[in-house]
């Protein structure tokens, strides 16, 4: 279900003395089944952007079409597209409101006005879609779970939607290095084996550099790079232009490369440097 | 959606209205809503009218501004008008509409009691519009601050005053976000009946409550970090004085006061 947005413009409080123009001109495609990243800095208009893609924020000006439904400055009763599209957003813990994990999940499929059987089918798949025991899990609070568990109860809240496209927003944020693996591991999942498309959005450069296919890069509102991230971080000096940077890895490469090591620099991730400086090595060992 | 509502609220620029002492322009608020209980007669709120014309000017706040603010108040201000008419008491009819008389003395207090009500609210709302909240609340503490020999806690209460406001924004922040979580998941604000209407505030109100929680005690925590202990021989950063601007704003409004007074008792 391919997702359009044409010359869309956002302004908030138009006319006020604090307008602000968050997103400018702005054209995008995503196909579907794509693994999408986005970044930019604070403020470049990347969450603005997102909540366009289902309907939550309507264009100033511009169109955007998902799978057929058109919305613009004017179009009303989206719940058909906040079902296609997921949305989840930063700290999605913090909409956590039932006394029960299981209620809570249930919250989306109910507002969808589905049955209580598939109500609770769906919920107890998002549960596995997340990877938490249903049995263990679904009588207690959320507020009772530690704070990894309690982000995957709210992703599966937006999971049991069942959605075609799923956006996170930041999913990794306050998190401990294994929370994240957990989170990015199953977002890589839920790419691969249930063809989700997926829009990622992230300060990391190294978790976008290793899971997506193509990366768009936001500057002061509007599309400045857009790519794989092969092409992308071969920018490096306009992307530290707009306050991003490259991986760490990628200025590893380049740094040993302005040493006299002959190392190619557009690696972007620890598994292509590893192969690469092995070679290199086994080779000095071998002259 | 939530920030729509313009009505006082600061309106940061770099004007001579702006830059006066807070506790002038409190005064001069307060004698400005008493005085205007003292007109009594159509050529009293001229001198009302020439004062809050020059207030506005001098405020580089752009009129249209400040009648936007006073939308939400329409309708007040026409139940006002409305009910003076027709409950006037009066000899001359101008006009019966069914069982209603319109008579002149009505219409006459009408209009009268309407415009004591638009000086009022643009009047005061000029305060807030020119005053940043943290301002308005060292203000107010300030002028509190003899009330303390009778153990009257000023600066609590301008503490407190000042951490509500400093929260106001954030909350309304957290409330469009939480909102547009849960209509990410389907959540329906905006139809059905009252009941239900009530009902779909659960998903809404039970986060907001526990984020505002969570806020008020990292935020005493943090104070306590850093040694509050209240308001006993406390130092402020910028000191407010009082200077030649404050005297000519209070020059003018004893004019405009001296005038109002004048008119209404010769």
């Amino acid at each position: 279900m391919p997702v359009k947005m044409e010359k869309v413009t956002h302004i908030y409080m138009q006319g006020g003395p604090f307008e602000a123009t968050a997103i400018f001109d702005v054209d995008l495609e995503i196909q579907d089944g794509e693994f999408l990243g986005l970044i930019g800095h604070t403020g470049s208009g990347k969450s603005t952007l997102i909540q366009h893609l289902n309907g939550l924020l309507k264009p100033t000006q511009g169109t955007v079409i998902v799978n057929e439904t058109r919305i613009d400055k004017d179009s009303k009763n989206l719940k058909s597209v906040r079902q296609q599209v997921g949305l989840v957003f930063q700290y999605p813990e913090h909409q956590l409101f039932e006394e029960t994990v299981e209620k809570d999940i249930a919250f989306g499929p109910k507002n969808l006005g589905l049955p209580q059987e598939e109500v609770n089918n769906r919920v107890r798949e998002a549960l596995q879609l997340v990877g938490l025991p249903f049995d263990e899990i679904k009588d207690r609070s959320p507020f009772e779970l530690s704070g990894g568990q309690r982000r995957r109860v709210a992703i599966a809240g937006v999971l049991a939607m069942k959605p075609d496209i799923l956006i996170l927003d930041e999913p990794t944020a306050g998190l401990d290095p294994r929370g994240r693996e957990e989170i990015f591991s199953e977002i890589q999942t839920l790419h691969r084996e249930k063809k989700f498309t997926i829009v990622l959005v992230s300060h990391s450069m190294e978790d976008v550099a290793r899971l997506v296919d193509r990366i768009i890069v936001m500057n002061k509102g509007q599309v400045a790079l857009t790519g794989t991230p092969k092409e992308v971080f071969a920018r490096a000096d306009e992307l530290k232009q707009m306050g991003l940077d490259v991986p760490q890895i990628t200025s590893l490469m380049t740094r040993l490369r302005e040493r006299g090591m002959d190392v190619p620099t557009d690696i972007y991730t620890l598994e292509q440097a590893k192969d690469v400086l092995r070679k290199v090595l086994e080779g000095r060992r071998h002259a | 959606m939530l920030k729509d509502i313009t009505i006082g609220q600061y309106y940061p620029s770099d004007s001579p209205i702006h830059r006066l002492d807070p506790r002038t322009k409190l005064v001069i608020t307060f004698l400005f809503i008493v005085i205007i209980f003292f007109v009594r007669y159509y050529s009293g709120y001229l001198f009302i009218l020439a004062f809050m014309a020059l207030t506005i000017a001098f405020s580089k706040i752009p009129f249209k501004y400040i009648l936007k603010g006073l939308k939400p108040l329409l309708f007040i201000i026409l139940l006002t008008f409305f009910i003076n008419i027709f409950f006037t008491p009066g000899e001359t009819t101008l006009f019966t509409f069914w069982f209603v008389r319109v008579t002149e003395e009505g219409l006459r207090q009408g209009l009268f009691m309407t415009l004591r009500l638009v000086f009022l609210v643009t009047g005061t709302s000029l305060l807030t519009l020119t005053t940043s909240p943290i301002a308005l609340t060292d203000g107010i503490e300030l002028l509190l601050k003899p009330l303390t020999a009778i153990r009257f806690p000023s600066h609590e209460l301008a503490m407190m005053m000042t951490i509500a406001l400093r929260f106001i924004p954030t909350l309304l922040e957290e409330t469009d976000k939480i909102m547009k979580a849960q209509m990410a998941r389907g959540a329906d604000f905006e139809s059905g009946n009252l009941i239900q209407r009530a009902k779909s505030l659960i998903p809404l109100l039970v986060p907001l409550f526990i984020s505002a929680f969570r806020r008020a005690d990292e935020l005493a925590m943090a104070m306590e970090a850093r040694c509050y202990r209240g308001g006993d021989s406390r130092t402020r950063m910028k000191v407010l004085t009082m200077g030649s601007l404050d005297l000519a704003a209070f020059a003018v409004t004893a004019a405009m006061i001296a005038s109002v007074l004048l008119n209404t008792y010769l």
